[in-house]
């Protein structure tokens, strides 16, 4: 090395600290600078405040949206493989599902199973799930009706709430859009009654009149597994 | 959940990043919405090279993944942590591509600094450490001033100033470290 270090001048450490901050220390001099670091709080202090002063170089500099590539190799780099169809991200709520019987369910969410009000309706919570939205759900087995309210959180702006049934291991079924204020309900058929058990109820965020592909696109607002009784 | 709407944008990506460290793999979506644009941008504007600029894109955001947890060590904010970062990833790529002589030279990147000098109305915009610093560089020789924003801004190592110049090199870095001081004592240090 042909810069030894001049440990002699005053001011030395201070002046290294904004050495360090500019990335001009390299090889044994940085190592036995990042050691007393560790040991100065002062130091480590000094040179946060250089990187604060310096990195304000960058303000002037103009955003540009990277291409969507590159997101998607990081990604994949991070976690080992693409990022699944949005609704896969349920699979943990199917994980407690049970399968067997037929239209006699509750709504299971979070872990807890509420009762049944006594009337042999069934009324559960469907919790926040990526979003913030909470819905108090009421079905009744007999008629085969389900319908949802909004309990918390807001309707995003500009976007329509689409509920979806999605029995395991089964592509997402459209039951159709909520009303601006949250509000759903909807009279199944006895063949999506018979797929029910089991199955995911989930309330998605999509574009105005639902979503454009058939599948969820938007944000999972909420959503809970009804299980057989 | 909740809570969003009262947050600074400076503590929302803070909260991002405490996420991420926990693995959460939304928060690390968000966070790159956020951030990305302007982390692309430095990196774009260190490099003059998108394809490189990616590469450190990615390069920045894999490490932020495994290290999100580090943030709270130190004082930075978390903008000035991120484009810290991705300024010495970039920089790195810059060095390797000049050693490898596949990259300009500084010298015939010179003009570059001066893209990114704020103007009189973009001076009346800038935060306080912008101020102080343009402020403190503006009483520094000309040369000097120019040599401490090219050493952040590319990379410059002593060697390539004491190539560039013809200087000595240990000339140069005593040259170097005087500026450091005065500007240190400038900004109040």
């Amino acid at each position: 090395m042909t810069d030894e270090p001049l440990t002699d001048e005053p001011g030395e450490i201070e002046t290294q600290a904004a050495e360090y901050a500019l990335g001009l220390l390299s090889g044994d001099e940085r190592l036995a600078f990042e050691a007393r670091m560790a040991q100065d709080r002062d130091l480590a202090q000094d040179v946060d405040a250089w990187t604060e002063y310096f990195v304000t170089l960058t303000d002037g500099m103009p955003s540009k949206t990277p291409p969507a590539r590159v997101l998607k190799r990081i990604e994949l780099a991070v976690h080992g493989a693409p990022e699944p169809p949005i609704w896969r991200s349920l699979v943990p709520y199917l994980m407690g599902a049970v399968g067997g019987a037929l239209i006699a369910w509750a709504v299971f969410m979070s872990g807890i199973l509420i009762e049944a009000p006594g009337d042999g309706r069934i009324r559960a919570d469907l919790a926040p799930a990526e979003g913030q939205l909470a819905f108090a759900v009421l079905i009744d087995p007999p008629s085969h009706t389900v319908s949802l309210d909004l309990t918390a959180g807001a309707v995003p702006e500009g976007r329509s709430l689409e509920v979806w049934l999605i029995p395991a291991g089964a592509e997402p079924i459209s039951l159709g859009l909520a009303t601006e204020d949250g509000t759903f309900a909807t009279r199944l058929s006895d063949a999506m009654a018979a797929r029910v058990p089991g199955a995911t109820l989930a309330v998605t965020d999509e574009p105005v009149g639902g979503s454009p592909t058939g599948a969820p696109t938007g944000t999972i607002q909420a959503a809970g597994v009804p299980i057989p009784l | 959940m909740g809570g969003s709407d009262s947050m600074t944008p400076q503590e929302e990506i803070e909260a991002l990043i405490a996420r991420v460290a926990m693995a959460d793999r939304k928060a690390f979506r968000d966070l790159y919405s956020r951030t990305s644009a302007k982390l692309f941008g430095v990196s774009v504007r260190i490099l003059k090279d998108e394809a490189l600029a990616e590469e450190v894109l990615q390069e920045v955001y894999v490490k932020l993944w495994d290290r999100a947890g580090a943030y709270r060590s130190n004082g930075y904010s978390p903008m000035t942590w991120l484009i810290t970062i991705t300024r010495n990833a970039s920089i790195d790529r810059l060095r390797k591509a000049r050693r490898e002589g596949s990259a300009m030279a500084p010298v015939d990147i010179a003009e570059r600094l001066y893209d990114d000098a704020p103007g009189p109305a973009q001076q009346a915009e800038m935060r306080s450490e912008a101020k102080a610093l343009q402020a403190c560089l503006s009483e520094l020789p000309l040369d000097r001033s120019e040599m401490v924003q090219r050493v952040y801004l590319q990379g410059l190592t002593y060697q390539e100033i004491a190539e560039e110049t013809g200087i000595k090199l240990n000339t140069v870095r005593t040259w170097l470290r005087r500026s450091l001081m005065q500007l240190r004592e400038c900004l109040g240090g």
